[in-house]
């Protein structure tokens, strides 16, 4: 085991335990959605029945769905009240170098290009997936409420817009499901330099030598430029 | 004429349709008493007598058994017991008479209910010298002729569903005939109607004749029939007075009434001889199979395009929230019925419709109590079709397509990757 000192800590306890709660009321909301979408399936009724049938399952979804808002809740007060989060808020902000990384990544990987883009705290990829993440929460956040009280918004809007909301939901969720199923457990599990996973979750530690490699400026405007 | 038995009560099927009720059992001893005492009728009768009552049951010179039997239990409180034997036996006026004597005929008396026994099937059957047809005897007995309001009689409406079953529950009979299979005749026992008669709770509940006719029993086919489709409403209407009624004025009533054979009459939904309650899960008009019921005509793409029906009612019915949380049990959620009315079915465009845009709120409102005052509401069954849904359509096709697109540039991306990896391991980096 290294040394402490070639750690750095690049989640806190609590950052940790929100992406816990997060990953668990996504993959329950997920396993609780695409049962009702695809309840047609054997393995969708399967599943509903462990649910506890179609309504407990809904009580379940939205259960879940209080858990992911409180999460989305906790980072947004995260960024408006704490320096930590405003930065990390500030360093996920796309720029036009992060569209020039993304050029250089793929050019490098075909071989066009010898060096690696360098990239700091977040990379193009991992501030694609925050966005992305974010957005489809809060898409599905507010089409979610507007289904859990449909009544209400039937007051209030057309049926075309609730049908229409209904679809969107929908939709959104599958994408949102795919992007973390393709993108994200590739880039932190599949990933054959992470393989089977990046313990960072657990740990919130990177080592040095992680954080040279993938986040280079990052470690330049931490450690200057020395080789650790 | 095959002699005839009456039903023994000792045999299983035949006594648990006796009625038991302690009030009328009460009237029919009161009807004892005020009748008269039974008596043969006139002096010549006496001459019957002689040799149809008593010991002797030898005739002479070698002659066969005279019958005894049938003077002595058969005529004493039968509703003929007034009426002397040559009336009916009109052969056996000059002694001696001949042998066997011809079969009686019922017509000179009865006239109306013999000129509906010449039409009916059974008639017709009769005449053709079918030995399995049945004559006035077969159903009324010979001298042991009851009135059907006596409990004892076997037109009695407790013991009607036996002697109808003698010959409908007989697989050489059926096969022979080509009658509908017996158990479609048992299963009215497990009916509505049959086990009220069964337990012998409300003997109105309706029997075989109620809805087929007594004498005058036709095929399905016939116009006249009351099993004609046609005329199925107003058969069930006799005792369901305010479904009739309501039924009368929906679009399927009126439909029906127009000539349109396709349209739905009561049994089409709530079935015939295995007319179940509402609340039995196996019943068509259960509340979780009434979407499946409708469907069997608004699904079928002939009637749909005969009558111009819109398509994709069960579909979108399915789909939706009310459909899937039916589907898993939530018995609370509407069906067709909760928003189209049960009998009284009217289209959108009229008035009273109960999905007219001016009364949906009422109609959503028996559920969901905050949209009592909202009016319409749009289009309900959504198909996401280019001409009916445009917004729903398009917005499925983005996301197909963005989704596609969005996991194809993934999959590219991660094959670059891993392209990249192994083509650096093999370089050395």
């Amino acid at each position: 085991m290294a040394d402490e000192t070639d750690y750095v800590q690049r989640f806190t306890r609590g950052e940790r335990a929100v992406h816990v709660l997060l990953f668990c009321s996504l993959i329950i909301l997920s396993i609780t959605g695409l049962t009702l979408k695809y309840h047609e399936s054997w393995l969708a009724q399967w599943i509903i029945k462990l649910e506890g049938g179609v309504l407990f399952r809904g009580k379940i979804h939205r259960l879940a769905a209080v858990v992911l808002i409180a999460t989305f809740a906790y980072h947004l007060l995260s960024i408006v009240f704490t320096r930590r989060g405003h930065e990390f808020f500030q360093q996920m902000i796309f720029g036009r170098k992060d569209l020039s990384d993304f050029v250089e990544l793929i050019k490098h990987n075909l071989g066009v290009r010898k060096e690696m883009p360098l990239f700091d705290r977040f990379t193009c990829i991992e501030k694609f997936q925050y966005w992305a993440a974010g957005l489809a929460v809060i898409l599905l956040g507010l089409s979610g409420f507007m289904l859990w009280f449909e009544t209400l918004f039937m007051m209030v809007f057309p049926k075309w817009l609730i049908d229409l909301n209904h679809l969107v939901h929908s939709f959104e969720a599958t994408l949102g499901f795919l992007v973390l199923v393709v993108w994200h457990l590739y880039n932190v599990h599949l990933n054959p330099q992470v393989f089977p996973m990046s313990r960072s979750w657990l740990t919130g530690k990177i080592s040095k030598e992680e954080m040279r490699r993938d986040h280079p400026l990052e470690y330049e405007r931490l450690y200057g430029n020395d080789k650790g | 004429m095959a002699g005839y038995e009456r039903p023994t009560h000792k045999e299983g099927y035949h006594s648990e349709f006796m009625v038991k009720t302690p009030t009328s059992l009460l009237f029919s001893l009161i009807a004892l008493f005020l009748l008269p005492l039974p008596a043969f009728s006139s002096e010549k009768d006496a001459r019957c007598i002689s040799c149809h009552e008593g010991q002797a049951s030898k005739g002479t010179a070698g002659r066969d058994t005279v019958p005894q039997h049938l003077m002595k239990t058969g005529l004493r409180d039968s509703v003929h017991r007034t009426i002397a034997c040559i009336n009916c036996h009109r052969d056996a006026a000059p002694l001696p008479h001949r042998r066997p004597l011809a079969l009686v005929d019922c017509t000179g008396c009865h006239e109306e209910a013999a000129r509906q026994f010449g039409r009916s099937v059974h008639g017709a059957a009769f005449r053709r010298g079918d030995k399995d047809a049945p004559s006035c005897a077969s159903c009324h007995g010979e001298h042991h002729i009851l009135p059907a309001s006596d409990r004892r009689s076997t037109v009695f409406r407790g013991n009607l569903l036996i002697l109808c079953a003698r010959c409908h529950t007989d697989a050489e009979v059926q096969k022979t005939h080509q009658l509908p299979s017996p158990d479609l005749i048992k299963a009215y026992e497990n009916s509505v109607h049959g086990r009220l008669i069964k337990e012998g709770r409300q003997v109105q509940a309706a029997l075989c004749i109620d809805c087929h006719g007594s004498h005058l029993i036709l095929g399905p086919k016939d116009p006249e029939s009351k099993t004609n489709r046609g005329n199925i409403p107003q058969v069930c209407g006799r005792c369901h007075v305010e479904i009739y009624n309501e039924y009368k004025v929906s679009i399927h009533g009126r439909a029906l009434r127009e000539g349109k054979m396709e349209s739905p009459t009561c049994t089409d939904c709530h079935g015939e001889h295995t007319l179940t309650r509402v609340s039995d899960p196996k019943a068509g008009v259960y509340v979780a199979n009434v979407a499946a019921t409708c469907a069997r005509c608004h699904e079928n793409q002939t009637i749909i395009a005969k009558y111009r029906l819109p398509s994709d009612r069960y579909s979108t019915y399915l789909g939706s929230f009310h459909g899937i949380a039916m589907k898993y049990g939530d018995i609370t959620a509407a069906n067709c019925t909760s928003c189209h009315e049960v009998h009284r079915i009217l289209p959108a465009a009229e008035a009273e419709s109960s999905i007219n845009p001016q009364n949906i709120g009422r109609t959503c409102g028996k559920c969901h109590p905050a949209m009592k005052d909202a009016a319409s509401l749009g289009r309900i069954h959504v198909e996401a079709r280019k001409e009916s849904s445009l917004g729903m359509y398009f917005v499925r096709k983005f996301y197909v397509w963005f989704i596609g697109i969005l996991m194809a540039f993934f999959v590219a991306y991660i094959g670059l990757d891993v392209y990249g990896r192994i083509r650096r391991r093999k370089h050395g980096r």
